[in-house]
């Protein structure tokens, strides 16, 4: 079933609201596509591999699905590829050379444990550096006194010079992967495509979940 | 008909109005339905109500689940896309390639355009707050630029008139600073932000509102209401917020008497010595680039306030050697945005076991607290500014100290976070002479029409305010007993509000303005123009809905001249 359709024809239905029932009927049509084929456009095979073997790490399949099971990994590559600036492409790519030894160099064949006990480590080590690069910020911002900058002169868009530790930027990617997927979207989170009416104050009930965005 | 015929019957109108925008579309809806054969001439392409293909789409139906493509940011969108959310992947077909459609800056000014039938109606902000006396009469009282032409009693049947059409939803507070409107009914603030209302109110005597917006709650006139999606800058399947295409355009079509020529570049206008009158305008069709001329009693330019400018001062004749009007020298002159960027941000304890259902898509209003002529809100600077902002659960984006990886990590972050709460002050510029923008005949663009360069900034007045803008929001937030308070400021340019007017100021004397009291041309009575340009001062509310009023006061003037055979 074509669900693009089908919701457009909903919204033209003018006003009436829609329970999430019936919309999750129509978005279930559609699955990921498989494995097979596919190849990264700015990450090497292998570090690709690690990604996905990381992103199951940090958001591993449970009773709901994991960060392969929707693919996460493709999503780091896409971005990395297509959305990110030269210097924030660099930073990352150049960050990555590294990952295979900062998860301490046999990570794909550890345990489960202690894959995730070599993340838990990596975190710590990102956390110091973003930590660390914060309050050189701020000394920077307190050099800079009451000032705001007045931005007088025609000012073409800039890209950032400086990223957090190239772990938090590849975390925040499979975050993001796994919680903007169709899967994650309609089945773990809360889905309400068509709220109708809105509730300002809801009591919270137990296994509610946020909705989905 | 309207292509291939040379006579001048058929491009002979009664009225013809530029642009199809906000203006344009409520200028189109009110001389129609006064009986006058109109033409409505677009620059850029057709779009009919549904017709917005990203409407339904979910993170995960889109290029890059919605992130921009970098390369085509820059090679395509590199000002457009400085606002940060304009040019996304949802979006970036309502906003104009730079490439295609180059400005230039003498200083930084963000010239956010859409050129499509419906203009900027379909991705703007749908805020509506009333302007009141104190806007009307503050030039004059401060000695501030020129005195509007009208006050708060000239314009408030027309608010009346605009909203009842439109459909608006808000909550009546009884201000003197932001008049009472006519809404069918509000959105409710959620439990965090109606905390924050009573505190607040409490301790400072603020009042903070329901964010008032051009949403339907209910049905109305033939229009569904709003389904808290929140993806109103998409376009509204349901016509749920007020837009040319779901409201103005439509009733227009159904008088019979709207022609609508999208693809239309008005290039400038044609002046009649002997009749002292505006007698037409010149196209160029973007298609073919062929030119035509049409002709019509009346003409609104509702194009926007810089392309609006742009075409008075490429209207050049021996009466008017530097632009149509502009016998003042201010046309393209006073050019006024608003400054924002400012406020203030906290976490919120106590509220875990609340939560919402639905994204409505307006947040909070606090209404202006400075210099409301009394002597405790007197400052040492002028005017002042109101704030928009929200109270929000967090989603997967949030911090988790404790946790960091792992099966209850992932379970976690599915659940909502906490509760946090962020304001940004929206604030008044002053109107300043040396703030304009003008036209390059040395650079042309590709239908051989000058294009424009900016020459504008943030003032003294705007830069003494803002320290109070961003600590009056932290002690908002102080009272309301949040924590973790952070405040921020970065001014940026001029133009990122998307609010730019004043470039053909109304005024009472035809040497220090251009528009009279009716948004007429001084010296060409029968050329109006309603859009952002017409504004005296900028006021700190969104002005659409005043541009609204205005244009439905305007024609009504206009026919009546007409009638009356002026």
């Amino acid at each position: 079933m074509n669900r693009r359709e089908a919701l457009r024809n909903t919204g033209l239905a003018l006003g009436y609201s829609l329970s999430a029932g019936t919309i999750a009927a129509v978005m279930n049509g559609c699955k990921a596509p498989t494995e097979t084929g596919w190849m990264p456009s700015a990450i090497d095979k292998s570090t690709i591999e690690l990604i996905a073997e990381l992103g199951e790490t940090i958001l591993p399949a449970t009773d709901t699905p994991g960060a392969k099971d929707v693919l996460a990994h493709r999503f780091v590559d896409e971005v990395i590829a297509h959305a990110f600036g030269p210097n924030q492409k660099a930073h990352i790519l150049s960050g990555l050379k590294n990952l295979s030894n900062d998860l301490g160099g046999s990570f794909m064949s550890l345990s489960t444990d202690d894959k995730l006990k070599a993340v838990l480590a990596l975190e710590d080590k990102a956390d110091s550096a973003n930590e660390a690069r914060r309050e050189a910020m701020k000394a920077k911002e307190a050099d800079k006194g009451d000032q705001e900058p007045v931005r007088a002169g025609p000012m073409e868009r800039k890209e950032p010079e400086s990223f957090r530790h190239y772990y938090s930027e590849l975390k925040g990617l499979i975050m993001a992967g796994y919680f903007t997927s169709e899967q994650v979207g309609t089945e773990v989170l809360a889905y309400d495509p068509i709220p109708g009416d809105y509730n300002p104050c809801m009591e919270m009930t137990e296994g509610q979940m946020a909705w989905t965005h | 008909m309207l292509f291939n015929s040379q006579g001048e019957a058929e491009v002979t109108y009664d009225a013809i109005v530029v642009g199809s925008g906000i203006s344009g579309g409520w200028a189109a809806k009110e001389l129609t339905e006064k009986g006058l054969k109109t033409l409505v001439l677009d620059r850029g392409r057709d779009v009919k109500h549904g017709e917005y293909p990203t409407a339904s789409l979910d993170s995960w139906d889109l290029p890059l689940r919605g992130r921009s493509d970098y390369a085509e940011q820059m090679e395509h969108y590199p000002m457009q896309s400085r606002t940060g959310y304009t040019t996304s992947q949802a979006t970036k077909h309502w906003f104009v390639k730079d490439s295609e459609h180059p400005y230039y800056e003498d200083k930084r000014f963000d010239w956010c355009r859409g050129y499509h039938v419906g203009g900027r109606s379909i991705t703007w902000g749908r805020q509506v707050y009333r302007w009141s006396e104190m806007d009307f009469e503050a030039n004059a009282k401060d000695g501030v630029a020129v005195d509007w032409p009208i006050r708060y009693s000239d314009i408030e049947p027309w608010y009346d008139y605009v909203e009842q059409f439109i459909g608006i939803q808000g909550m009546n507070e009884g201000l003197a600073q932001v008049p009472d409107a006519k809404f069918m009914g509000n959105f409710e603030l959620n439990c965090v932000e109606q905390h924050a209302r009573e505190r607040i109110k409490k301790a400072l005597g603020w009042t903070m509102t329901i964010g008032r917006t051009a949403h339907l709650t209910q049905p109305h006139n033939g229009r569904g209401k709003c389904q808290n999606r929140n993806r109103c800058i998409r376009g509204c399947p349901y016509g749920a917020y007020f837009s040319s295409q779901a409201s103005t355009l439509p009733a227009a079509m159904a008088t019979g008497n709207m022609t609508l020529r999208p693809f239309s570049i008005v290039h400038s206008l044609i002046y009649d010595d002997a009749s002292g009158k505006a007698i037409g305008v010149n196209v160029i069709d973007t298609e073919t680039k062929e030119t035509y001329e049409y002709y019509a009693k009346v003409i609104f330019l509702c194009a926007s306030a810089i392309a609006s400018t742009s075409i008075l001062l490429n209207s050049k004749s021996e009466r008017f050697p530097n632009g149509m009007g502009n016998d003042s020298g201010e046309l393209g002159h006073n050019l006024m945005d608003h400054h924002f960027k400012t406020g203030a941000s906290a976490e919120v304890d106590g509220f875990d076991d609340k939560y919402y259902k639905g994204r409505r898509p307006t947040g909070f209003y606090v209404a202006r607290t400075t210099n409301l002529g009394d002597q405790a809100s007197k400052k040492d600077y002028l005017r002042g500014w109101g704030y928009q902002g929200g109270a929000r659960r967090g989603g997967w984006g949030s911090m988790v100290a404790e946790l960091k990886a792992g099966p209850q990590f992932k379970e976690m972050m599915g659940q909502p976070g906490k509760w946090s709460m962020g304001m940004t002050a929206f604030a008044e510029m002053l109107p300043d002479h040396r703030n304009k923008m003008y036209l390059n005949y040395d650079k042309l663009d590709k239908w051989g029409v000058p294009t424009v360069t900016f020459d504008c900034e943030f003032r003294e007045n705007e830069m003494a305010m803002r320290a109070d803008m961003a600590n009056n929001a932290a002690e908002m937030l102080e009272v309301s007993g949040f924590k973790n308070i952070r405040t921020y400021s970065d001014i940026g340019g001029p133009g990122l509000g998307i609010h730019e007017m004043g470039t053909a100021r109304m005024g009472r004397d035809p040497k220090t303005s251009v528009l009279n009291g009716d948004n007429a041309i001084h010296a060409v009575p029968n050329v109006y123009v309603t859009d952002g340009a017409c504004m005296t001062s900028s006021a700190c509310q969104n002005p659409s809905i005043t541009y609204m009023a205005l244009t439905a006061r305007a024609a009504s003037h206009a026919t009546n001249q007409l009638n009356n055979n002026i």
